[in-house]
This record gives structure tokens, sequence and C-alpha cells, in this order.
């Protein structure tokens, strides 16, 4: 076991470096989908952190993780999935979730900012208006000098250089607008690509989902034996699977460490130490089958 | 009205939990978008959005809908003809052929 999490570690960054290379050659990663009876692919298959780049994707089961602590704060699904997952079970959806993680990776969407196009049109667009307004009131000055026989040469350049002046500013909107119109064009196509990454990290988390309950289900029996080897447990609450457990969360927390094969140390939080220490004729070693430390150890 | 539409799980969070904070400025909720009343408050909110989501997160100004300003006469008719046809399985260029209702492709030229 100890052999097996260390390669673990050795595995990760080199997946990280893998993909790295691939999307810099420009081609999707394929050296993780494809599946094989290999045990460690698997593992970095089914067990995956820090492998996705979905912010909300769960990690699935990773056995130290999920029970390395109690409360472990998560489902008893969850603790079944990586008790199951520690004692070598794999999940049928292992593939589907490294081609579904490869997929992910692949779609990589260039960032348009439309801050600056949006800014130059806004500030051409007040121009354009500024000078028109100047353009109208030189107008309204030309007519009415002409109307009192009063000088208008100089009411006529005034005229001119503002008209002027807005025909520039026209040429200069017109060309922000067409700008933005194309920035938007490239925005709307990474949207398209942003749109399909965000649903395939939905079937990625909705088949992760799945895979955890597939693997619960596997150790279900074993959960319930556990359940009755310790002196608060019930194995009548267990019901048929884990959607039907009515007993105590703690309780079916240590059941799950119990079924699971770890190499410890579990931390406990105090009020849970507290809380075994309390039950007769065991310990929380010996509840847990495993070492347990404080959280300050 | 805004409208916002998101691009990412942490972006569709985001939105999730603006509106159900500030219910009273959403005019309506459509999965992982939503309609933002146009307060300088719907702006905030939107903005503060794409402050943090960035590209993921997309802002629109829309108005109502008037089919009266906006749309052409034989537009309407046609849409209300075709709408009550009374052959279900006709397609709307075969319906229009012969008629004075507008071909799809005079209309998909035409811009509002």
């Amino acid at each position: 076991m100890a052999r097996r999490r260390d390669e673990r570690r050795d595995a990760e960054p080199k997946a990280r470096a893998d993909r790295t290379r691939s999307r810099a050659a420009g081609s999707a990663p394929a050296s993780h989908d494809a599946p094989t009876p290999d045990g460690e692919a698997r593992h970095r298959v089914d067990a995956p952190p820090t492998e996705t780049r979905a912010p909300t994707a769960a990690p699935i089961c990773d056995p130290a993780t999920v029970l390395g602590r109690l409360p472990t704060g998560t489902t008893l699904h969850t603790e079944l999935a990586a008790a199951a997952y520690s004692r070598g079970h794999r999940s049928s959806y292992g593939p589907e979730l490294g081609s579904l993680r490869a997929a992910i990776d692949a779609i990589d969407p260039v960032s348009v900012d439309l801050t600056e196009p949006r800014r130059r049109l806004a500030a051409a667009t007040g121009e354009e208006t500024r000078l028109a307004e100047r353009v109208a009131a030189a107008r309204g000055e030309l007519r009415a000098r002409r109307e009192t026989g009063a000088e208008t040469d100089a009411a006529r350049e005034a005229l001119d250089t503002a008209a002027a002046a807005l025909a520039a500013a026209q040429t200069t909107r017109i060309a922000a607008e067409q700008a933005l119109e194309r920035a938007r064009d490239r925005a709307s196509a990474s949207r398209d690509e942003r749109e399909r990454r965000l649903r395939l990290q939905d079937r990625l988390e909705n088949r992760q989902r799945a895979a955890r309950r597939e693997l619960a289900r596997a150790v279900y029996p074993a959960f319930r034996d556990a359940l009755a080897t310790l002196p608060t447990g019930d194995p009548g609450a267990a019901g048929d699977g884990p959607t039907d457990y009515a007993g105590s969360r703690l309780v079916g927390s240590v059941a799950a460490v119990r079924v699971a094969t770890l190499d410890g140390p579990v931390v406990l939080e105090p009020a849970v130490a507290d809380a075994i220490r309390a039950w007769s004729g065991t310990s929380p070693d010996r509840a847990l089958g495993v070492a347990t430390v404080r959280p300050d150890a | 009205m805004i409208l916002v539409v998101t691009y990412s799980a942490a972006a569709r969070t985001g939105l999730r939990n603006v509106c159900r904070r500030h219910e009273d400025h959403v005019v309506r909720r459509l999965g992982r978008a939503a309609l933002l009343e146009a307060t300088a408050y719907g702006a905030f909110l939107a903005l503060r959005l794409r402050e943090t989501h960035a590209a993921d997160v997309q802002i629109e100004w829309t108005e109502p809908f008037n089919e009266f300003v906006r749309v052409d006469e034989d537009v309407r008719a046609a849409a209300t003809a075709y709408a009550n046809r009374e052959t279900a399985a006709t397609p709307y260029a075969s319906f229009a052929a012969g008629t004075d209702h507008p071909a799809p492709d005079a209309m998909k030229r035409r811009p509002l």
C-alpha cells in the first residue's frame, strides 16, 4: 500500500507534464484515456483530486483524503466509494471518466476581452455626438448671420471645420463598431467552446457520482458486517443500499473506515475521539481498525 | 434588462448565488443565465460577476420586443397564417410559395 501511494504521488506531476506537452503541440492528450488493465493507469483515471480543471468536480474517492479524518465532511456514498477503492474495487466508469477528462482538457478556449473595443466605441460615439452638436450650432450661427446681413466668413469657416471634424469622428466610430463586431464574433466562438466544456464537465460530475454509487454498492455487504462488529452499530439500520442507511453518521463513517484498507493513521477530531471512547468495550484504534491520531499530532 | 450568461461551473454557481441573494433584482432565472433589472444595482451585480469570472460571463442589454415597431406587417401576417395552417406537415417554404407571404430566404436577408 505504501509503495502504491508513492507511485500515485509521482504519477500526478507526470500526468500534468504530459498534458502540458500535448497541449503545446496542439493535440489532444491520448495518454490517460486509454482503458488499460494496468493498475496504475486506472489509479490515475479514478482518483483525480487535482486532475480535472472543473472547479466544482468533486474528487471521486481518494481513500486517504476521504477517510483520513473524522468527521469526513462528506456523504456515506463517498466514504464507501473510497473504502471500496482502497480495497481494489474499480468502477466500470473508469475509461469513460478518463476520456471525458481528456476531452475537457483538450478544450482550451481563447479569452477575448471586449472591454477595450467597448470603451473605444463609447468614446467614439460620445465624440461624434459632441461634434454633431457643434455642427448644428455652427449652422445656426451662420444662418442667423445671413438673416441679419452680418459678415459670414468666420461662421462659414467654423462650420466647415466642425463638419470636417464630424466626418472624421464618424469614420472613427464606424471603425470602432466594426472592431467590436469582429471581437464579438471571436468571443462568440470562444463561448461555444466554453459551453461545450461546461456540458462535458457536467457529464463528468454525473458519471463520477454514478461511479461512487457503484463502488459504494460493491462494499455494502462488508459495510453491514462492519456495523455488526461495532458496539454501537446496528446492521439492521443498513437497509439494502447506501441511500437506506438509517444509523448514526459517525457510526457509518467508522464502519466505512473499518471496511477500507488504509495505511493510516486516521485523524480524529476531539469530539469524535471522545464519542468513540464512550463506546463500551472498544477504543478508537480498535473500532476503526487503524491507528488514530489527534488533529494536532 | 441585463442578460447575464455564464460559461463555467464556477460562474454558474456565482450567478446562482447572486440570484438567490438579490431576488428582487432578478427578473428571471434561466438555467445558467438570468435577466437582471435595468438598474445601476443590476449592472453592479453583473459587472461584479464578470470581474470575477472574466470571459466565462457574458453581459448583454435586452429590450422588450415590440413586433409592431420592429417587424414589417407581412412577416407578422405570415407568422400568424403559418401557425394556423391546416396541414401541419407543410414546411413554411412550400406554404409561402405562390402567396404574398415572404420567402424564408428573403426574411433571412432582411435585418430588423
